[in-house]
């Protein structure tokens, strides 16, 4: 199964989001808890919170987003 | 001091985070200026660890009210997604509202801001709508629900200053009661300062600071410049005339001839 994480091609490392953003997390080598607190998340162009993400379940050809807090104007 | 929507603010300029040089010339310049609001945004992180220690650390220690953007949205769904995103991630309801119409002018489109801002609005967002100085769009933000109305004073990075002062005046005017803040496009801190003594109750800018070759002093120059637009604008600005009036009284002038 193929999935998008960022525009990004993958296979998923998971079944849920909440699996999908840990193991993004753990691949560029963040293990910091602060970063699972301050990212935001989306699934097929529509916003999943924090404490939804276990319970959203992706299909081929998803469209994941994973986002962060950034400089903006 | 400006207070905006029940809360007290430092300043009546409004700084944007992005493009500085590095997080720390970013962070001395905000502890330095203290702008009453800052700017920031949701974005695909960077390779690597997501930057908790940089920027999103700073924001934390600093404390300066955040107001979130939907900056390069150009769909009412895009701009709603982010909003809802950005609430989360922010911790705060106030949503800078973008619904961009040409990729070249990054101006405002007005009929999807209105439709964003109604849903948003019952969301419970304080929406920040970026518009443009159209009466008739200003009007149907008002009764969208937005409490606070932020027109642009020219295309965001042009640095080209109010390039529709007639346009602003009325709008001004057709709202006395309306917080408006100018946001986008201004370049100097004289733009900054006109738009102060036009009434308007705080400006927004970005470029003009950090692409500046000294982001510090010339956000300190905008901040002077901020402040000395509102005393004028406070004090009453006398009206232009077409032709001259001495200054010194004629009364009592020595007649030598």
């Amino acid at each position: 199964m193929q999935i998008y994480i960022n525009g990004r091609p993958c296979r998923p490392a998971g079944e849920t989001l909440a699996e999908i953003v840990e193991h993004f997390l753990i691949d560029r080598g963040d293990l910091d808890p602060r970063s699972r607190m301050t990212i935001g998340t989306a699934h097929n162009g529509v916003f999943v919170p924090r404490e939804q993400r276990r319970r959203c379940r992706v299909a081929p050809g998803d469209r994941i987003e994973i986002l962060a807090p950034m400089q903006g104007g | 001091m400006l207070t905006l929507l029940g809360e007290t603010l430092a300043s009546r300029l409004f700084l944007g985070t992005a493009r500085f040089p590095s997080i720390d010339l970013l962070s001395k310049t905000l502890i330095t200026a203290r702008p009453g609001m800052i700017t920031v945004a949701v974005r695909r992180p960077t390779p690597g660890p997501i930057p908790v220690r940089g920027f999103a650390d700073m924001l934390e220690v600093l404390a300066i009210p955040l107001l979130p953007n939907t900056a390069g949205c150009h769909t009412v769904q895009e701009a709603i997604t982010t909003a809802r995103l950005a609430r989360e991630m922010f911790g705060t309801s106030r949503i800078k509202l973008e619904v961009i119409g040409s990729r070249r002018w990054l101006d405002p489109d007005g009929v999807g801001l209105v439709e964003a801002a109604e849903i948003l609005v019952r969301e419970g967002f304080e929406v920040f709508p970026y518009m443009t100085e159209d009466l008739a769009i200003a009007e149907r933000l008002l009764r969208a629900g937005c409490r606070v109305l932020m027109p642009w004073a020219a295309p965001i990075g042009s640095g080209r200053g109010l390039e529709n002062r007639t346009g602003l005046v009325r709008l001004r005017e057709a709202f006395p009661a309306v917080p408006m803040i100018l946001d986008a496009g201004l370049g100097r801190p004289s733009h900054a300062a006109e738009a102060m003594e036009l009434g308007f109750d705080a400006v927004l800018l970005n470029t003009a600071v950090a692409e500046s070759g000294d982001p510090l002093r010339m956000a300190l120059a905008f901040a002077s410049a901020v402040e000395a637009g509102r005393l004028a604008f406070e004090a009453g600005l006398v009206a232009p005339r077409h032709a001259a009036r001495a200054s010194t009284p004629e009364e009592g002038k020595a007649a030598f001839g």
